[in-house]
């Protein structure tokens, strides 16, 4: 069930009004229940994947604690980790690596096209994997006590705000706020509204509007001039973060509809001065998932700087792998693991620059040379992360440095202007502000014409408009 | 009472100062497309000269309406002499609003005449989306014979054979083997109606909301509201059920009055007319147009040789949808009519040469 689609609407009126009205136990219940039917709504058939999922980390979780044994605990854990991963694997890497391989051994003069399965892959099985593993490692690292409650395990585990395509929420922020849920106050109610508001605008507006002119050049980029594939590599990289930002926020805004605070998952991006700031800024549950899981176990930066820069190239690489079965993505990742391990090596023992500390013209152009500079680089990653293969993204980077003036359309620049201004100032309303829901900041009698307008342009493009499934939605 | 009255103005005013942005974004980023259609008491529809837009349907179009009220560049109705004039005339297919005007077999079509000279040549593109035979004819007549033309390509399929239903436009019927034509529609309440709002079909959000009117009013509003859920309760109801192909039918006269007022014009020495089938047409049509003078030429052998090169010639990967023809196909035909308009209108002192 996609966020922008009215079914979704409607499930939601019938919902919020109904979970609110319940106890708290049955409300847990139908919650439950209508997570179930969320997630069935794309394939009834995933369902038993999410539900052997939930099953196996409860049971591991609950064995992990009962026992002092570190070889039993350790065991349970790996459990864990095998059938998580094991899920992860089989639906979303199994095909690709056994693809790769096939396209190795065909030098060779053997075809292994047999061993290629026909899968689906389940939505959402990347978040809610890690979501469970995070528990089970944080129950075995003694950070917390499990959940003897299977009802109220599950529902972390299926919320349906957060199940598809994240935040990747922590068992010690969600799991406590599911077993202790509260009615949402007034605050909450309308925090929950600008949230929504906000992010239906950005997804279904800006998101899915400029999508379709990165759709159609990317999927033929040899007809189109070099100003047209820039232009294109910058709606993309608009595209991406108001598709997933716009879905975090909704995300968060339904769940605050039901009295539950999820994590911030993004934090202006785009307004970073440096890539270690970016890395905070972007898909914030992810990032700070392969912070504690991957980056800390293998060692973080306490074993010396050539250490470290592996270990952050290593958490990036697999972070990139994570995104979806293409060497492309892990590229994608390396880069990134590339920028930062530089960048970590720029700043030694300094700490990154954090916002704007405004002391004049000069630092507001430094501020901007930085961020610009943060977001040339990033763009650059964005071009593997969306091209299909390596020979469309090498392709596509040659024409735009090899430049050619033909073909130039101020059209195009205005509707990459139009775009960009319009994420800016989203942007900047939560910087300035310091808050998402920044609608709440004008007076009801403009925040209601305003949140008028913004529904009557939403939902009049959901209706003549096919709807444009999240990104994410893919990992 | 002040208070509430304080609240319903900047209540209101609050949504039309967003209504106004909202207006502004959607027409610079493409969003959203104002009407670039106007209503004519001649023509029912015309596009609106200097309408500049953008246009989502299995690809991507981002161009406009010249001064003059066709696609493509302002060639002015006065043709320079020595100049090789064609216009080509279809519906949707012709008008390609998916993809911009440099792919357009227009543009291949001009480029390979131009190459293969010695005239300079200049295609018009005249395609209007939902055009049959009987608007393009008297299209043809009303505008584009203002033009000049050296040739005129009509391409058509079974499905865009002249029929003389209702509609908003001029309504065409065979009277004694001539064409009539009745223009009644303008003194219609929906025209009237239409020049009454002509400033606010000018408005994107107008577009969008009309667009809404119109898929509401297509029975579409169940199937986007429930989507699956309606699914499961009316199985199969949102398929399409293909067109069949007749040989002739009921709307034989007609056609075979445009037909014979198009060999008129043929064998009058002005303009060469041909037909190109752009989907088959019955053998019925086919001898017949054949047999008052007027070539046909069949583009099936064009994507026959795509086909067996491995490319779906009406794919849009961009969208994943099958519809009109994409790049391969444009390019395609525009390369194979070069040769065969050359040799409709040869170069003055050629053979076949009409002025000789």
């Amino acid at each position: 069930m996609l966020f922008n689609s009215f079914i979704f609407i409607i499930f939601l009126c019938v919902v919020v009004p109904l979970a609110l009205w319940l106890p708290r136990r049955p409300r847990n219940v139908f919650l439950l229940i209508a997570s179930y039917f969320f997630y069935g709504y794309w394939d009834w058939r995933f369902l038993s994947l999410l539900f052997v999922s939930t099953i196996i980390d409860y049971v591991a979780a609950r064995a992990i604690a009962a026992t002092d044994d570190p070889r039993r605990r350790k065991r349970f854990l790996l459990l864990s980790l095998a059938s998580n991963l094991g899920l992860l694997g089989t639906f979303k890497y199994f095909n690709f690596f056994v693809d790769s391989f096939a396209r190795v051994a065909a030098h060779f003069g053997t075809n292994l096209d047999f061993l290629h399965l026909n899968i689906i892959l389940p939505v959402g099985i990347s978040f809610y994997t890690f979501q469970t593993l995070s528990y089970t490692i944080d129950v075995y690292r003694g950070k917390m006590a499990p959940t003897r409650n299977l009802l109220n395990f599950a529902l972390y585990v299926a919320f349906f705000p957060q199940l598809v395509a994240g935040p990747i929420e922590r068992a010690i922020h969600l799991l406590p706020q599911v077993e202790n849920m509260r009615r949402p106050s007034r605050a909450d109610l309308s925090e929950g509204m600008a949230l929504i508001t906000v992010g239906m605008f950005r997804k279904v507006i800006i998101g899915d509007t400029c999508g379709r002119y990165v759709d159609h050049i990317f999927s033929g980029p040899t007809y189109y001039s070099s100003s047209e594939l820039l232009s294109a590599l910058l709606l993309f990289s608009l595209q991406i973060y108001a598709d997933f930002s716009g879905y975090s926020s909704i995300a968060r805004g339904t769940a605050r509809l039901l009295g539950v605070d999820l994590m911030e998952n993004f934090n202006q991006p785009y307004l970073a001065a440096n890539i270690t700031e970016f890395w905070r800024r972007w898909h914030i549950s992810l990032s700070t998932w392969l912070r504690d899981y991957l980056y800390i176990p293998l060692g973080g930066n306490r074993k010396g700087p050539k250490r470290t820069y592996v270990n952050l190239f290593a958490t990036m690489l697999l972070g990139g792998l994570w995104h979806g079965a293409n060497w492309t993505f892990v590229f994608w990742g390396g880069l990134h693991g590339g920028y930062l391990a530089v960048h970590k090596f720029m700043l030694k023992a300094r700490k990154p620059d954090e916002r704007l500390n405004y002391t004049g013209l000069a630092s507001l152009l430094t501020f901007v040379a930085k961020v610009t500079g943060t977001y040339l680089i990033v763009l650059l990653a964005w071009l593997f992360f969306r091209s299909r293969d390596f020979t469309t993204a090498f392709y596509i980077l040659k024409k735009i440095v090899a430049w050619s003036p033909g073909g130039f359309s101020a059209r195009f620049a205005v509707i990459v202007l139009t775009y960009s201004v319009a994420n800016l100032v989203l942007d900047l309303s939560e910087y300035v502000t310091r808050d998402h829901a920044f609608p709440l900041r004008t007076a009801p009698r403009f925040r209601w014409g305003i949140y008028l307008a913004a529904w009557t342009i939403i939902f009049m493009y959901m209706f003549q408009a096919k709807p444009m499934p999240f990104i994410y939605f893919q990992f | 009472m002040r208070r509430i009255a304080k609240s319903m103005f900047g209540f209101g005013l609050a949504f039309v100062g967003a209504m106004v942005l909202l207006e502004l974004f959607l027409r610079l980023s493409g969003a959203g497309t104002p009407s670039f259609v106007i209503s004519d008491p001649r023509l029912g529809v015309a596009f609106r000269p200097g309408a500049n837009f953008v246009f989502f349907t299995e690809g991507m179009y981002l161009g406009g309406v010249n001064k003059y009220g066709y696609l493509g560049p302002a060639y002015p109705p006065k043709k320079e002499s020595g100049v090789l004039r064609v216009a080509l005339l279809g519906d949707s297919f012709i008008e390609g609003f998916q993809l911009f005007d440099r792919f357009h077999l227009r543009t291949v079509l001009e480029n390979e005449l131009n190459r293969m000279g010695p005239r300079h040549a200049e295609v018009m593109n005249f395609g209007y989306s939902g055009f049959d035979l009987g608007l393009m004819y008297y299209h043809f007549t009303e505008v584009v014979e203002k033009f000049s033309p050296d040739v005129a390509l009509f391409f058509v399929g079974q499905d865009d054979m002249a029929e003389n239903g209702e509609g908003f436009g001029p309504i065409f019927s065979a009277v004694n083997d001539s064409v009539r034509v009745d223009l009644s529609f303008a003194q219609s309440a929906r025209y009237k109606r239409s020049m009454k709002l002509r400033l606010v079909h000018r408005l994107a959000l107008y577009s969008m909301a009309r667009n809404v009117y119109l898929r509401v009013q297509e029975g579409g509003a169940p199937g986007i509201l429930l989507g699956k859920v309606y699914d499961w309760f009316h199985p199969g109801a949102r398929k399409e059920t293909p067109e069949p192909v007749g040989g002739k039918d009921n709307f034989w006269p007609l056609n075979k009055a445009i037909f014979d007022a198009l060999a008129v014009e043929n064998r009058s020495g002005k303009i060469r007319i041909a037909v190109v089938e752009k989907r088959p047409i019955s053998a019925a049509y086919r001898e017949y147009i054949r047999s008052v003078g007027i070539p046909v030429y069949d583009l099936q052998p064009v994507f026959d040789a795509l086909k067996q090169r491995g490319i779906r010639y009406n794919y849009w990967p961009g969208s994943g949808s099958i519809g009109h023809w994409n790049f391969n196909a444009h390019e395609a035909i525009g390369e194979y009519l070069a040769p065969l308009v050359n040799e409709l209108a040869p170069p003055p002192g050629k053979p076949g040469d009409a002025k000789q």
